[in-house]
């Protein structure tokens, strides 16, 4: 599996990145939306895991653009903003419980992204 | 102008003061998140060093280190935010109060620094050498400043830079926001005084944009009529 973590926390998602790739994934991480936008037009990935307020360019409308790029791409958001308005358009746009909120414990990160993949991509 | 999520409009100062208290409160909560997220990620990958370990894979002593420390740096993070908390919640424990001017500034422009960042903007307060006492409500002063600077983060361009500051003259001090390349200053003001049409008179002050120096101006009393 080849994920992409989006988050402005560089901490978060550098981390989160290495624990990925320690059970087997393969991880990249940004910390802008442009970036995102750079590589996912430069690589494929099966998903991408992206924070809700990002700066400048928000989740969902990074989701919307890196979909119009890879239309097959899968995508889970991760925020620590909680309010159900942000539940319900997050759940919209990336479908029904897939928005996470954090700290997300890094077992369910994998059950929803297996869920997304499909199993046949664990290591 | 229209009333949304963005730009409401209030029928007393008690209702701009809550959506004031929970927009700040929400703010607070989600950096705290981020705060908690970073510890989680760091106490779960000293979790999957120690279970390598058990597996005989060596650890880098510079590693675990390196994570201590990034531990320590988002506990003193989240400890800075939670100061500012408290200050923000006593801030209404006496309707009126003394209060250092530039410092009010510097508490809203950290109470709003995480909103500007997410614009993309970067906020500045100038140094102030002399300090100014005003005898005003602190909790809707930092309403009005509050106001007035989110007008302008969400008016300027991204990758812009808000310069902040105070100038005192007599009984009165003036907070002044200079956003650069600010296009619609009369809209921004406009703006700000119908949000914070309940306040400006509570607070014995005055909003306006100096044509000048193209700087959205608030002058607040050293102290308010009647307090």
């Amino acid at each position: 599996m080849n994920v992409l973590l989006v988050d402005d926390e560089d901490q978060l998602v550098s981390t989160l990145a290495e624990r990925l790739q320690l059970r087997g994934i393969e991880a990249s991480w940004v910390t802008r939306a442009e970036d995102a936008i750079l590589l996912v037009k430069a690589r494929e990935f099966d998903v991408a895991v992206l924070d809700v307020k990002l700066p400048k360019i928000g989740g969902i409308e990074l989701k919307r653009k890196l979909q119009a790029i890879r239309p097959g791409m899968k995508f889970l958001f991760m925020t620590g903003h909680g309010s159900r308005e942000d539940y319900d358009a997050g759940s919209r746009e990336a479908g029904e419980g897939n928005y996470l909120v954090k700290p997300v414990k890094i077992e369910e990160l994998l059950d929803h992204l297996f869920a997304l993949v499909g199993p046949e991509t664990k290591a | 102008m229209t009333s949304d999520a963005s730009s409401p409009l209030f029928h007393d100062p008690g209702e701009c003061g809550l959506h004031f208290f929970g927009a700040v409160s929400a703010s607070i909560s989600h950096e705290l998140k981020n705060a908690l997220a970073i510890i989680n990620e760091h106490a779960g990958l000293l979790e999957d060093l120690s279970a390598l370990a058990e597996r005989g894979r060596p650890v880098d002593p510079q590693r675990l280190q390196k994570v201590s420390a990034n531990i320590a740096r988002q506990v003193q993070r989240a400890d800075g935010i939670i100061r500012n908390m408290n200050r923000f919640a006593h801030s209404i424990d006496a309707p009126v109060n003394t209060v250092d001017v530039p410092d009010i500034l510097r508490f809203v422009a950290g109470l709003t620094e995480r909103k500007a960042t997410m614009a993309g903007v970067v906020l500045n307060v100038v140094p102030e050498t002399a300090p100014f006492s005003a005898q005003t409500r602190p909790f809707f002063l930092l309403n009005l400043l509050w106001i007035c600077l989110k007008a302008l983060i969400e008016a300027i361009p991204s990758g812009s830079a808000i310069q902040m500051g105070v100038t005192a003259e007599g009984h009165h001090a003036t907070v002044w926001l200079h956003g650069g390349q600010a296009q619609a200053l009369p809209d921004i003001h406009k703006n700000a005084i119908q949000q914070a049409a309940m306040l400006i008179p509570m607070l014995g002050a005055e909003v306006r944009v100096n044509d000048e120096t193209g700087n959205i101006e608030i002058r607040i009393p050293k102290t308010i009529c009647g307090a």
